[in-house]
């Protein structure tokens, strides 16, 4: 192991005071947080078995260095077990791949925030929700895990709003902003598979995105069910209608259920889907011109006449760009799913990476 | 939560990692824009070009260069991919650039 850098020691005098001294230091984002004391510190190292001095790179805006350590104190501020760590190693090593654009995506004043997709058996193991309320509160691991990944690009990457996190609404996942994937109510493959991986990999993948819009396909026929959610995505006003890009559509398990029954893909979900989340010139230009001399919007597919007021606009310029996922519960009368409009092309890229649990 | 060693203080890690600055120092200065080549390195973002375009007139009605290389970056929300940093820091002895929306 390498000489250790120490991290600065802060003190204080009871636990009332530590809550609060994280708070005056801007240690928090608003909620309060486990005080990272060195006894949590010392039994999640030495749970990972890693150099604490060790970098995983470099997190911008503020370009700080996401050494394990840095990791470590903030994953435990953010309520998570040493056990959940590693997922959110994971879940940096994913937000530091190029595609991604980390630094875009922390300091654009669009309202974007990582989602972190937790897949594969440690999902049961560590105890992560999948199935009812799943975007919501209610388990600890969700919570921690997203928790973490938002105080570390808080306090190593700088993301403060107002200053170099410019978001101008934002959303509630820039708390905390992550699901799991619902591996009994999935019919076909796990996403995680789908992008490469082995059926008994775990893995996490990121994708930057708005809050999820809910959409409730109701008790219908699978072609209703898709059509209802296609209509969801027909909207003039996310990044993906404007910048093409990549977006994440949730199957919750009953809809997921009835498509596949009838012999719904993946892939043919998504061939529907981009041929019917399309919204036509006329009702773009009302809404979407960048000028009121415009007649175009410049991110606009080049097939795209926009003399013609009755062309229909792909909202997702290719089938392969949007993300499926099946996750959330079952329901009673009805399904439910979600959409999560991405951040267009400019960054937010779904990426996945391998949980690795001890070092290798 | 348990005290530390240290009488009943609470001892925590500072969670906070000091902001990296790039070492970078003042590029040499090229005595004036007459007989330079010059770059436009266009940010990509839509409403640039009427920026740009001002920009470009007003020092080309003031300078006469001895080339121009017009580039745009890809993407408005990311750094210029690095093959175009480096064919622009090769060709030009100046470059204008945007930053922002």
């Amino acid at each position: 192991m390498s000489p250790h850098h120490e991290s600065q020691r802060v003190y204080a005098d009871s636990v009332e005071e530590a809550v609060e001294i994280c708070y005056q230091r801007g240690w928090t984002d608003g909620l309060p947080v486990v005080p990272p004391t060195e006894a949590l510190v010392a039994k999640a190292l030495e749970y990972l078995k890693r150099d604490p001095s060790e970098s995983l790179g470099i997190i911008p805006p503020k370009n700080g260095a996401a050494t394990i350590e840095k990791i470590v104190a903030n994953s435990i501020m953010g309520g998570c077990l040493p056990t959940y760590i590693p997922v959110v190693i994971a879940a940096l090593e994913a937000m530091l791949e190029r595609p991604f654009n980390l630094n875009g995506v922390q300091t654009t004043t669009h309202c974007v925030g990582p989602l972190a997709i937790v897949s594969g058996p440690i999902v049961k193991e560590l105890g992560f929700n999948s199935g009812d309320g799943v975007f919501g509160g209610g388990s600890r691991a969700n919570a921690a895990v997203g928790r973490a990944v938002r105080l570390i690009m808080w306090n190593v990457g700088g993301a403060f709003p107002g200053e170099l996190d410019r978001a101008t609404i934002g959303h509630p996942g820039k708390y905390t902003y992550c699901i799991a994937e619902n591996a009994d109510g999935n019919p076909w493959e796990a996403i995680h598979v789908e992008k490469g991986l082995k059926p008994e990999d775990s893995a996490v993948t990121m994708f930057g995105c708005e809050s999820p819009h809910h959409v409730a396909t109701g008790p219908g026929r699978p072609i209703q069910t898709l059509y209802a959610i296609a209509d969801a995505m027909s909207t003039i006003c996310n990044n993906n209608f404007h910048f093409g890009g990549e977006t994440l559509v949730v199957l919750g398990p009953r809809a997921a259920a009835t498509v596949a029954h009838a012999g719904w893909t993946r892939n043919t979900i998504r061939e529907y889907l981009y041929e019917n989340a399309r919204v036509p010139v006329g009702r773009a230009l009302l809404g979407a011109a960048f000028d009121e001399k415009a007649t175009e919007a410049p991110g606009w597919p080049k097939w795209i006449d926009p003399a013609n007021r009755k062309a229909m606009i792909p909202v997702i310029r290719k089938p392969e760009n949007i993300n499926l996922v099946v996750a959330g519960g079952w329901g009673a009368g009805a399904a439910f799913c979600a959409i999560c409009p991405g951040w267009g092309y400019l960054g937010g890229l779904a990426q996945t990476k391998r949980i690795s649990v001890r070092q290798e | 939560m348990c005290a530390q060693a240290t009488g009943s203080r609470i001892v925590m890690i500072n969670p906070v990692a000091d902001a990296g600055i790039p070492a970078s120092e003042v590029a040499p200065r090229i005595g004036g824009l007459n007989d330079k080549a010059m770059g436009f390195l266009y940010n990509g973002h839509y409403s640039a070009p009427v920026l740009f375009d001002a920009v470009r007139q007003k020092l080309t009605e003031k300078f006469k260069f001895s080339s121009v290389v017009d580039k745009v970056k890809p993407n408005v929300g990311a750094p210029s991919p690095d093959a175009t940093i480096d064919e622009v820091a090769a060709k030009c002895d100046a470059v204008v650039l945007g930053v922002g929306a």
